[in-house]
């Protein structure tokens, strides 16, 4: 035991030195004395002092007084601590009135009566105040000689300092003791000790820096040049405590000397910042003591004065073996997902979706999160969203072929950039979470009793390459299962269409490079709406059609040609959600998006259902991909948004909608929709580039519009699947081509 | 809900730059991307057009409401509320835009915010009358703003 609490003490010593060196000077002479006085056989001091090694004087000091405390101890118990002080309280009292024998086993007699060990501690302190007041000038008046004889026993001063925990500075003045020591010049003069808890570190800078004549602190600071009473900061009161988790190895936690168990439980949270920090929040933890002697564990309440408890529970100091043990709960904090979260905190979504889709998390973790990783952002704490949603916006997902962003977007943006924040609209697209589709969804249930958050903004990761898109589709369910990797199959036939050399023409907005060809069917009952729409399409260059109901929406659909749907929800006659599985539905039967891959796999559900008579579609050349709808809706009700995804929407978008949003969502979507139509995209490009006449086709969207439709023959359509049938009349060049 | 939207639309708010006080009912940022969408700045055609289309839109919907308010009609209430929810959101006129949509959540026989049944047609009905008047006076509010920010 002896042995751990000089390691401790060791451990300890730098603060205390500090503190202690900037005390009286003859204090260490005083100290080793007081450190020896209570001892029955004086000539222990000796022995201890005459034995003590050089390297390690403080644990064989120790061992001396722990031993002579050891007697009392074992019956003290708890308050062990606090009897320390009394004791050298009453030290000092006996070297005050100079008869040794009062002190002896005083502290004994009221072992128990310590309940409130602060309170006589000042007790203590403020008796002996006036005396120490006398006499201050004497402590000091002589710094210079009073210094220790031998190096060592500045060290003893912080060990005895160190036992009565409490005792924040000790002045001892020993006309006995010291041989070079002037002071014995008085010898009647009183021992001075004062007592003060160590958290008042105030009163202690206080004291030091009132009580102390100018002279001699000046003196004081001759001899202590780097330790004078300025190096003292509340900070340096601090301390080290062993903690462990069951069974594992334990670990120092630095915790200032007045914290309460709440406190280490944070301290304990940054220690063990990987296990616990991320999953658990500091109230979560709790602090289990294993007190000496095979008394009954404990768990500490957090309102619990940490360094006393130990204190009381290890009088002598906590060794490892006594490391307090941390247990937390069996049940984890959920833990978020960790990719969609970062993006909705970006967005700074409002607090209320926080609760729940994301459980509270420590705040170390979030203080060393950067904006870029994945990690847990609480709202606001992300100060920059632009940079993320720069790093993540589309054009990433599609580097190389996504040129740059269109003229008249990038006033736009502009515009919108000097703002601090995107707006309320919050949309989500839960296909690029990388395949947290569900867990939304999940959530749901235990969200929709309060009115739910709005939808949750996504800009695309930009790790949700195209086969991550295609795969995150199919968990969505609704759009038909559709090869991983469209591209490879894509790239072959483009070859065999670019001989046959039909060059699509397509509307000028497409040559500036920008927003990817597509065509958008806006579907939107409210007139306001659809006018702020499709100006908005007029201004993104993209060709658009309109239909005020859903069944108006699925007739325009199967006319084909369209990569996305701008689909409100609540629509009259046929709502959003109807149009939207009838759209899925239909695709399915007529295997839209099926490669040849997956083709043979679900090909079994396909025979039977053969489409037939009018859920036939006219021809599977105009749908190359499951078309992308995106909902639209006003509702603040997270349980729409989810009815929306659930019913086969790709994405949704708040009304009101921002341009900005829909202008990301056409792009990615379109560039996606891009990819899958590669060749289509790679004559548009090559297109653009020869040929600069197209831009006299403004005017012919409609013409345009169905050259496009044509040119982008069936590459989706498999020759030599169960699909080739749906794809008759287009398939002659296809098929040479792929297989 | 409404908390954390008025919350959020002062922030937004506060964070456009240049733009005519329009009061608190609009959301500067909703409404001013309307306002980027006229190619001349002065003329403003295009969201005149669609400000003033709207004016029309609601006045024949806050008719719609009464009629059907007559008529104890709260599927049909619940959808004008839903309409006009949807153009009052987009113009950014978040006043009636919330109260519309209590409107839509009352006629469907819920609490104001949708998420608790109350299956009391007359309470109902008194509260779609309560907020009717709140939403006309409301319009009436933006109304006075934006035409004189059309004028």
């Amino acid at each position: 035991m002896a042995r751990s609490i000089g390691e401790r003490l060791r451990a300890k010593f730098s603060r205390r030195h500090s503190t202690a060196s900037t005390i009286s000077h003859s204090s260490a002479d005083g100290e080793a004395q007081a450190a020896a006085t209570p001892s029955p056989a004086p000539s222990r001091t000796l022995q201890s002092h005459a034995s003590r090694g050089s390297q390690r004087p403080s644990s064989t000091i120790d061992s001396a007084t722990i031993e002579e405390e050891g007697k009392d101890v074992a019956a003290r118990g708890v308050h062990v601590h606090s009897v320390d002080a009394g004791e050298a309280t009453r030290a000092d009292e006996r070297d005050a009135s100079g008869d040794p024998k009062t002190l002896e086993y005083q502290p004994s007699n009221d072992l128990h009566e310590t309940a409130a060990p602060s309170s006589k501690l000042l007790e203590a302190g403020i008796d002996d105040k006036p005396k120490h007041d006398s006499i201050s000038t004497v402590d000091f008046s002589t710094p210079s000689t009073d210094i220790l004889p031998v190096p060592e026993e500045d060290e003893d001063e912080h060990l005895a300092e160190e036992r009565g925990e409490k005792i924040a500075s000790i002045q001892f003045d020993t006309p006995t003791y010291g041989p070079a020591n002037p002071n014995n010049s008085k010898p009647d003069l009183p021992r001075r000790q004062s007592l003060l808890p160590a958290q008042q570190t105030k009163l202690i800078k206080t004291l030091l820096e009132t009580d102390l004549p100018s002279e001699a602190r000046a003196a004081s600071l001759d001899y202590f040049t780097n330790n004078g009473p300025s190096t003292i900061s509340p900070n340096m009161v601090s301390r080290k405590i062993w903690v462990k988790r069951p069974g594992a190895s334990a670990t120092l936690v630095t915790i200032n000397e007045d914290d309460l168990v709440d406190d280490v439980r944070d301290m304990i949270l940054k220690k063990y910042a990987n296990s616990l920090g991320r999953s658990f929040d500091s109230p979560d933890v709790t602090l289990r003591i294993v007190p000496r002697e095979q008394r009954q564990e404990r768990t500490l309440g957090p309102e619990e004065p940490m360094s006393r408890t130990l204190d009381a529970y290890f009088p002598g100091g906590q060794t490892v073996e006594e490391a307090l043990v941390i247990d937390v709960p069996l049940r984890r904090t959920p833990k978020p997902s960790p990719q969609p979260q970062n993006r909705y905190y970006d967005e700074q979504r409002p607090m209320e979706t926080g609760s729940d889709y994301f459980p509270p998390m420590p705040v170390p973790a979030a203080a060393q999160s950067s904006p870029h990783l994945p990690t847990v952002l609480p709202a606001g704490v992300n100060g920059n969203p632009h940079t993320t949603l720069t790093a993540h916006s589309m054009s990433v997902l599609t580097t190389g072929h996504v040129p740059a962003l269109p003229s008249p977007g990038s006033t736009t943006r502009r515009h919108h950039r000097e703002r601090p924040r995107i707006g309320r609209q919050h949309t989500s697209s839960p296909t690029v979470l990388n395949g947290s589709v569900s867990q939304p969804a999940v959530n749901n249930e235990h969200s929709s009793a309060p009115p739910a958050a709005p939808p949750l903004p996504t800009p695309p990761a930009p790790q949700a390459q195209n086969h991550d898109l295609a795969s995150q589709i199919q968990r969505v369910a609704t759009p038909p299962p559709r090869i991983s990797s469209p591209r490879p199959r894509n790239n072959r036939p483009k070859k065999s269409k670019k001989a046959n050399g039909d060059h699509p023409s397509l509307p000028a907005g497409m040559l500036n490079g920008a927003v990817p060809p597509i065509n958008v069917l806006i579907v939107e009952d409210n007139i306001i709406n659809l006018k702020l729409l499709e100006a908005f399409m007029k201004r993104l260059k993209v060709r658009w059609q309109t239909a005020m109901n859903g069944r108006e929406a699925v007739t325009k659909w199967r006319a084909g040609g369209f990569h996305l749907v701008l689909m409100d929800i609540q629509l009259p006659i046929m709502s959003g959600l109807e149009a939207t599985k009838e759209i899925r539905r239909l695709e399915r039967l007529n295997s839209i998006g099926v490669f040849s891959s997956s083709a043979s796999s679900s090909a079994p559900e396909q025979g039977p259902d053969e489409p037939s008579g009018e859920d036939k579609l006219p021809s599977s050349v105009l749908f190359k991909s499951p078309v992308i709808i995106v909902a639209l809706t006003a509702s603040s009700l997270q349980s729409d948004r989810h009815e929306a995804l659930a019913a086969g929407c790709n994405d949704f978008l708040t009304k009101p909608v921002n341009f900005v949003w829909l202008e990301r969502k056409v792009m990615e979507w379109g560039c996606m929709q891009a990819l899958i139509d590669f060749d289509g995209w790679r004559k548009w490009k090559d297109f653009s580039q020869n040929n600069t006449e197209t831009e006299k086709e403004k005017s012919g969207k409609a013409i345009v519009a169905a050259k496009k439709k044509k040119n982008r023959a069936s590459l989706g359509s498999n020759p030599g699947g169960s699909t080739s049938r749906l794809a008759v009349h287009e398939e002659g060049p296809e098929t040479v081509a792929v297989s | 809900m409404p908390d954390t939207h008025s919350h959020e639309e002062d922030r937004s708010e506060e964070g456009s730059v240049g733009l005519p006080d329009l009061g608190d009912s609009i959301d500067a940022m909703t409404f001013e991307q309307i306002l980027e969408m006229d190619d001349d700045e002065d003329e403003r055609e295009f969201s005149r057009s669609i400000v003033f289309g709207f004016f029309e839109q609601a006045e024949q919907t806050f008719k719609k409401m009464d009629d059907a308010l007559e008529e104890r009609d709260l599927a049909t209430l619940s959808s004008l509320g839903h309409f006009l929810k949807g153009s009052s959101a987009t113009l950014g006129l978040t006043k009636v835009k919330d109260s519309c949509e209590k409107i839509q959540h009352y006629g469907q026989l819920k609490d104001e915010a949708g998420t608790t049944d109350e299956p009391d047609e007359d309470k109902c009905l008194e509260r779609i009358k309560d907020t009717l008047v709140a939403v006309k006076e409301e319009y009436a509010e933006v109304e006075k703003v934006l035409k004189k920010f059309y004028a």
